[in-house]
C-alpha cells in the first residue's frame, strides 16, 4: 500500500490515466483543504493533481453561458473581467475568500466538493442556477444542479473518484444586477459567520425594483434561499417603507433559520447590515439606512 | 549625535526579510531526535496509565517518557535568579494533569513525522477530578486545588496583596459623586510568529547545550536546571534569534524536556510546538476582574479611589503570585490620588497557565481605571482629558506603593500635544450616530515601569574590548526579541566611541560567555542595558584617550576621538584612527583597550503615554471599524525613533485585538480552548489597522541612556480602554466587558432599544 501520485498534463491524460488506475483516487487541487490538518491525504491509491492539467482552468462565456473549469483558483474568478461583467457576486465573493495565499492556491471546485456550510461561493453558485459537469470514475461526464451535488454540511452526491470539472452559470437568467456580501470575525481573511447574495433588476431612473433573488449562507447546512426578503423588494419602488420590510424579512428568514442556535440574537440582527450593504450596492445609492423610516 | 536619535535599519533585517537568517527549528541538527508532546484531554484528572506499546512500535521512535520515568523535581518556570522563593507546582509530567493542554506524554523519535504519528498511539487512563475554570469560583471554593498526588496544598487565592494610604473612608464621605465599574478582561495569547521550540545537545564533558529562543538564557539555565536536578553548571543555553515572544518566551516550558531526554539518550533533542500546542500548553495573559468605586469632587478631582482585582492565572502559579502588587504598582504611577486603598487576588483555575505578557498587569489595570475615569466623566460631565489633568502626576512625583521616583513623567505633555492633534474638543463634539453607523472617539492614559529597580539583581554587565582590527566586541547577556535591542544597544555604543554600529561585534546571550542578567524583561533593556552600554564606553573611551595620548605624545584631555577617529583639540595636525590605533597597539604586545563595568539601577522612572482612537460602530452588526489613531508616548528620548514607531504600531494591533477581538475562549462546562488556532483566535490584520500616527515626547529622563525611557510595553498599554471609551463615546454605552465583541454590542443594543 502506497500513495502513488500523477500530474495529467491534459483531460484526454486524465481520461487515460483512471481508466487505467484500479485503486481509489483522490483529486488535488489547490491543496488548501487537503494538505492542511486535520483533512490528511490519502495513505494509498493515486492522488491526482489537477493544479496544472491543461483544459481545467479556464473562463469562457458564449450567449448563453458563462463556463469555469473547477480547477480555476479563487484569485482568477476575482480578477476575471467576464465574471466581473456577466455575474458580479461571484467574483466579490471571491475576492473575499480567505487570504491572498489561500485565494492564489485554492480552486472553485474545491470550494464547491468541500460543500463547507460556511463556503464562500456556494450561496453565490445557488443563487445563479448553477449546474456541474462531473466527470465520473468510469471515464463518463454527467451534469447535475446544485441541489442535486451540494446535499448537506460537507457533503456532496459525488461518489468517491467523482471529479467536479466544469460549472455551469446560465446567463439567460442572470438579472440586471448582482452583489455579495459577508460577515466573519474581521473585515477580510475571515471565515464566513454569515453571507449574503442578491441578484435584482434595479432601474435606477424610476427607482423600482424588478425580479429579485436572494440566498444566504452559514445560517443552514447548504445555502439558502430568502424569498420573502426577494418579495418584499420585487417590483417595489426603492423607500423607507420597503427597505424597512426587506430587512425585517431577512431578520424573520434567519430567526426561523437557526432557531436554537446560541448565534440567533446576534445573526438576525447582522443580518440586516448585510442586507443593506447589498441594497446600496445594488441601487449603487449610498445612505440607504439614513432613508427616513428605513431603520427603526 | 550621530547615532542616537537615527533611524539606523535593524541590524538583522535584511537577513530576517531575506530569509537567510536561521532560526531554532531551521537548524538541523546532525543526528538529532525529535520530541512531540502528548497533551491533556482533561482538565482536572490523575494520569492513572500511559499505555505506550502502539507508540514504541511505531517506526523510528526512540523513547517515550511519561511522569512513570521522569524526574519529579518540582519547579516553578517564572524564577529568574537561582535560589528565588517561588510556589514550585509544576512537573515535567505530572502525575495529575490540571488542565486541557498540560503535560501528559511524550515520544521522542528519529524525525518529527515519526514522532507526531506515534504521539497519536499513545492511550491514556484518566481519572477525572473535579474542575474549576471559573475565577469567582476559584475564590468561592479555597479548597485545595491539588493534593492527593503529594503535591504541595496551595489555597485560594493563591496570593493576596492589600494597600492603603490616606482616609478613604472620609474620602467617599466627602464625595460629590461616586461611579462605580466593573471591568473584565480577557485571556489572550502572544501570537508569535515564531511557535515555541528549542533544541538540547549532550557534550562530550557531560553537559547539555540548550539552543532557544528566550528572554533570558540564565532564567532558563536555573529552571532547568532545578527541573532535572542537577548543578547549574551542567547546562549551557545560548539564545537563539527569536521570532517574537511579547512574554510568552520569558518562562522555560519546553527547556527543561528537551534538556531532559538529550541527557537521558545521549542524543541532540529538538522540540517544535505548533500553533495549536504554542496556544494550549504554553502561556496566556490572566484575565482580570476589576471592581473600581471612585469617589470625585464635583470639578473632578479624584478625593480616593477603591479597587479590587482577582487575577485568573490558570493551572499554575508560575509568576502570576506577583500579579496583585504589579497591578497596584502600576496603578499608583498615573494618577495623584491621596486616598487609595486596593485588594488584589490571584488564583488558580484548571485553565491554561498564564505568565508575562507584554506590560505584566498594567493593560489589565489600566484598562479598569481608566474605563472607569471615562464613566464618571460622562457623569460629572466633564470632558475626560479635563478630568485626567486634574488629577495626573506632575514631574518628579514620588509613587505612593513602593516610594519611587517617577522621574520625567510627562504624561501632561502627552496630554496637550495629543489634544491638539487629535482635534479632540471638535471630534468629541462631532460623533454622532447616523442611521447605521455611530462615531465616537476615546482616549486613556497609561504608564508602565522602566525595569526592577529597587530589585537587586536590577543590574547589566557589558564588557567592551578593542580589536586589532579596530573592530569592537561586546559582550553582554542581550537578549534581542525582535523589537531592535541589537540595534539600540550598539547605536548608543556608537554613539560615545564614535564608530558605525556596523564596526561592533555583539554576540548572543550566552550562560558560558555572558555575565548574569534578567534578561529581556519588564521594559529595562534600553534604559538599564542602554545604560550599562553607555556607561562601559564611556570606560573604554576613557583608555582609549590613555592609551592614544601615550601614542601621540600630548594629554589625554587634549584628545577628541570623532568619526571613529583621535585628533588634537588644538590646531589642525594628525589623526590616528581607532584601527591604527588597535594595530599599533598589538603590534607592540600591548593590551588594547577594553571595558568591563556592572550598572546597577538607580531608579525606576514612568514611561508615560496618552493615545486617542476615532472608532465606528455598525448598529446592525455590531462591527467596530477604528478609523484612526494616535499615540503619543514620553519616551524620554527616542533612541532610535523608527524603532520605537515600530513598537508603537505593534502595541496598537496587540491593543485593537484586546479591546475588540481576542479571547481564548475557555469552555465553561469543559475547559476546552476553542480559540486554540487562528482560524478561531482572530487577530487584527492589516486590513483591520487604522492609521497610526505617533508623536514622541523627548524630554529626557535624567537617569536613562542619552535620556532614554522604556517604550515596548507601554505601547500596548492604553489602547483597550481608548477604544473602549471610543465605543461607550459612540454608543452612549457602558461597555466594560472585553472583547467588545460584536455578539456583545448587539446584545447591549438590542437591550438599550427594549428599555
Amino acid at each position: 500500500m502506497a500513495l502513488r501520485a500523477a500530474i495529467p498534463a491534459d483531460v484526454g491524460a486524465l481520461k487515460a490515466l483512471i481508466a487505467d488506475w484500479r485503486g481509489p483516487i483522490c483529486y488535488i487541487a489547490g491543496g488548501t483543504d487537503l494538505l492542511v490538518a486535520p483533512r490528511a491525504p490519502p495513505g494509498d491509491g493515486l492522488l491526482i493533481d489537477i493544479s496544472r492539467t491543461a483544459g481545467l482552468a479556464f473562463v469562457r462565456a458564449d450567449e448563453t453561458t458563462l463556463r469555469i473549469g473547477a480547477a480555476t483558483t479563487i484569485d482568477a474568478l476575482a480578477r476575471d473581467p467576464a465574471i466581473r461583467r456577466l455575474f458580479g457576486a461571484l467574483a466579490q465573493a471571491a475576492e473575499l475568500c480567505g487570504s491572498a495565499q489561500i485565494r492564489n492556491r485554492a480552486t472553485i471546485g474545491g470550494n464547491i466538493a468541500g460543500a463547507s456550510p460556511a463556503g464562500d461561493l456556494l450561496p453565490v453558485l445557488q443563487c445563479a442556477d448553477a449546474r456541474f459537469a462531473v466527470l465520473g470514475r468510469d471515464g463518463a461526464e454527467r451534469r447535475l444542479a446544485f441541489d442535486a451535488l451540494v446535499i448537506g454540511a460537507g457533503r456532496t452526491s459525488l461518489a468517491p473518484g467523482d471529479l467536479i470539472a466544469e460549472i455551469e452559470i446560465p446567463l439567460a437568467g442572470r438579472l440586471g444586477r448582482s452583489a455579495f456580501a459577508k460577515l466573519g470575525r474581521r473585515d477580510e481573511l475571515t471565515i464566513s459567520r454569515l453571507n449574503l447574495t442578491m441578484e435584482a433588476d434595479f432601474d435606477s431612473a424610476a427607482r423600482r425594483f424588478g425580479e429579485a433573488r436572494l440566498v444566504a449562507g452559514a445560517v443552514a447546512p447548504t445555502p439558502l434561499s430568502l424569498d420573502g426578503a426577494a418579495r418584499a423588494l420585487r417590483g417595489a419602488a426603492l423607500g423607507g417603507p420597503v427597505v424597512r420590510a426587506f430587512l425585517t424579512a431577512l431578520l424573520d428568514a434567519v430567526d426561523a433559520a437557526i432557531p436554537a442556535r446560541a448565534s440567533r440574537p446576534y445573526k438576525r440582527r447582522a443580518v440586516m447590515g448585510l442586507g443593506l450593504d447589498l441594497l446600496e450596492r445594488i441601487t449603487a445609492i449610498e445612505g440607504l439606512d439614513a432613508v427616513e423610516g428605513s431603520v427603526a | 549625535m550621530n547615532y542616537v536619535s537615527r533611524r539606523l535599519p535593524l541590524l538583522d533585517g535584511a537577513d530576517k526579510a531575506s530569509g537567510a537568517l536561521r532560526f531554532a527549528a531551521d537548524c538541523k541538527i546532525p543526528g538529532g531526535l525529535h520530541a512531540k508532546l502528548a497533551l491533556s484531554a482533561r482538565p482536572h484528572a490523575r494520569v492513572l496509565r500511559v499505555d505506550a506499546a502502539a507508540a514504541l512500535a511505531a517506526p523510528g521512535v526512540v523513547a517515550v517518557f511519561w511522569h512513570g520515568d521522569t524526574p519529579h523535581n518540582r519547579y516553578n518556570s517564572a524564577i529568574w535568579v537561582a535560589g528565588q522563593r517561588a510556589l514550585e507546582d509544576e512537573e515535567m509530567f505530572p502525575a495529575i494533569v490540571r488542565h486541557v493542554g498540560d503535560r501528559v506524554a511524550a515520544v521522542v523519535a528519529e524525525s518529527l513525522d515519526a514522532a507526531e504519528h506515534a504521539a497519536r498511539l499513545i492511550a491514556v487512563e484518566y481519572e477525572d477530578l473535579p474542575a474549576i475554570f471559573d475565577p469567582l469560583a476559584a475564590l468561592a471554593d479555597a479548597g485545595p486545588t491539588l493534593g492527593p498526588d503529594g503535591a504541595p496544598t496551595f489555597k485560594n487565592p493563591i496570593a493576596e496583596l492589600s494597600f492603603a494610604i490616606g482616609d478613604v473612608a472620609r474620602a467617599f464621605a466627602e464625595a460629590d459623586l461616586i461611579v462605580e465599574s466593573r471591568v473584565s478582561t480577557p485571556k489572550t495569547h502572544h501570537c508569535a510568529l515564531e511557535n515555541h521550540v528549542c533544541a538540547a545537545v549532550p557534550q562530550a564533558d557531560g553537559r547539555i547545550v540548550i539552543h532557544t529562543p528566550c528572554q533570558s538564557v540564565f532564567a532558563v539555565q536555573i529552571v532547568a536546571a532545578k527541573a532535572l536536578g542537577i548543578p547549574i553548571d551542567r547546562l549551557r543555553v545560548i539564545k537563539t534569534p527569536i521570532g517574537g515572544s511579547f512574554g510568552g518566551k520569558a518562562e522555560p516550558i519546553l527547556e527543561p524536556l528537551a534538556a531532559f531526554f538529550a541527557s537521558a539518550l545521549q542524543r541532540p533533542v529538538t522540540i517544535q510546538y505548533g500553533r495549536q500546542e504554542t496556544c494550549l500548553a504554553t502561556r496566556t495573559r490572566s484575565s482580570v476582574i476589576g471592581t473600581m468605586r471612585t469617589a470625585f469632587r464635583r470639578d473632578g478631582l479624584i478625593l480616593g479611589r477603591e479597587t479590587e482585582t482577582l487575577a485568573d492565572i490558570g493551572a499554575y502559579c508560575t509568576g502570576g503570585d506577583h500579579l496583585p502588587a504589579s497591578m497596584c504598582q502600576r496603578l499608583t504611577r498615573l494618577y495623584d490620588v491621596a486616598n487609595e486603598k486596593y485588594l488584589g487576588r490571584a488564583v488558580t483555575t484548571n485553565t491554561p497557565p498564564a505568565g508575562a505578557f507584554r506590560g505584566y498587569g498594567s493593560p489589565q489595570i489600566h484598562t479598569i481605571a481608566e474605563i472607569n475615569l471615562d464613566l464618571a466623566a460622562r457623569k460629572l460631565g466633564l470632558d475626560p482629558v479635563k478630568l485626567r489633568l486634574k488629577n495626573l502626576v506632575w514631574p518628579g512625583a514620588v509613587e505612593p506603593f513602593k516610594g519611587h521616583d517617577l522621574g520625567n513623567a510627562r504624561i501632561r505633555d502627552c496630554l496637550a500635544v495629543g489634544v491638539r492633534r487629535f482635534h479632540w474638543r471638535q471630534r468629541r463634539k462631532d460623533a454622532r450616530r447616523l442611521g447605521r453607523k455611530a462615531t465616537g472617539v476615546g482616549m486613556a492614559c497609561a504608564t508602565h515601569i522602566n525595569g526592577g529597580y529597587p530589585d537587586p539583581d536590577e543590574a547589566t554587565t557589558v564588557a567592551l574590548a578593542l580589536k586589532p582590527d579596530g573592530r569592537v566586541d561586546l559582550v553582554c547577556a542581550v537578549h534581542d526579541l525582535g523589537c531592535g535591542a541589537d540595534t539600540t544597544l550598539l547605536q548608543i555604543a556608537a554613539e560615545v566611541l564614535t564608530l558605525p554600529p556596523s564596526q561592533f561585534d555583539a554576540s548572543a546571550a550566552d550562560t558560558d560567555t555572558c555575565v548574569y542578567d534578567l534578561g529581556t524583561r519588564a521594559s529595562r533593556m534600553t534604559y538599564i542595558g542602554g545604560e550599562a552600554v553607555r556607561r562601559s564606553a564611556e570606560l573604554m573611551k576613557a583608555q582609549i584617550l590613555g592609551e592614544a595620548a601615550r601614542v601621540m605624545n600630548c594629554g589625554a584631555g587634549d584628545l577628541v576621538l570623532e568619526n571613529g577617529a583621535l585628533r588634537r583639540s588644538y590646531g589642525p595636525g594628525e589623526t590616528l584612527s581607532l584601527a591604527s590605533l588597535a594595530a599599533l597597539l598589538a603590534a607592540q604586545g600591548e593590551a588594547l583597550p577594553s571595558a568591563t563595568n556592572t550598572y546597577r539601577a538607580v531608579a525606576n522612572p514612568g514611561s508615560y503615554a496618552a493615545h486617542f482612537a476615532a472608532v465606528e460602530v455598525d448598529v446592525f452588526t455590531g462591527r467596530v471599524r477604528v478609523r484612526d489613531y494616535l499615540a503619543v508616548h514620553d519616551v524620554g528620548r527616542a533612541i532610535n525613533p523608527m524603532l520605537v514607531e515600530g513598537q508603537i504600531h505593534g502595541g496598537v494591533q496587540i491593543g485593537i485585538g484586546y479591546a475588540l477581538y481576542e479571547d481564548v475562549d475557555i469552555d465553561p462546562l469543559t475547559g476546552v480552548m476553542h480559540g486554540d488556532r487562528f482560524s478561531r483566535y482572530p487577530l487584527v490584520n492589516a486590513p483591520e489597522m487604522p492609521d497610526v500616527e505617533t508623536i514622541l515626547i523627548e524630554k529626557g529622563e535624567p537617569t536613562g541612556p542619552f535620556g532614554a525611557k522604556a517604550i515596548g510595553e507601554i505601547a500596548t498599554i492604553p489602547v483597550a480602554a481608548a477604544i473602549v471609551n471610543a465605543v461607550n463615546h459612540a454608543l452612549g454605552s457602558s461597555l466594560c466587558d472585553l472583547p467588545l465583541t460584536p455578539e456583545r454590542i448587539v446584545a447591549w443594543l438590542e437591550e438599550s432599544e427594549r428599555a
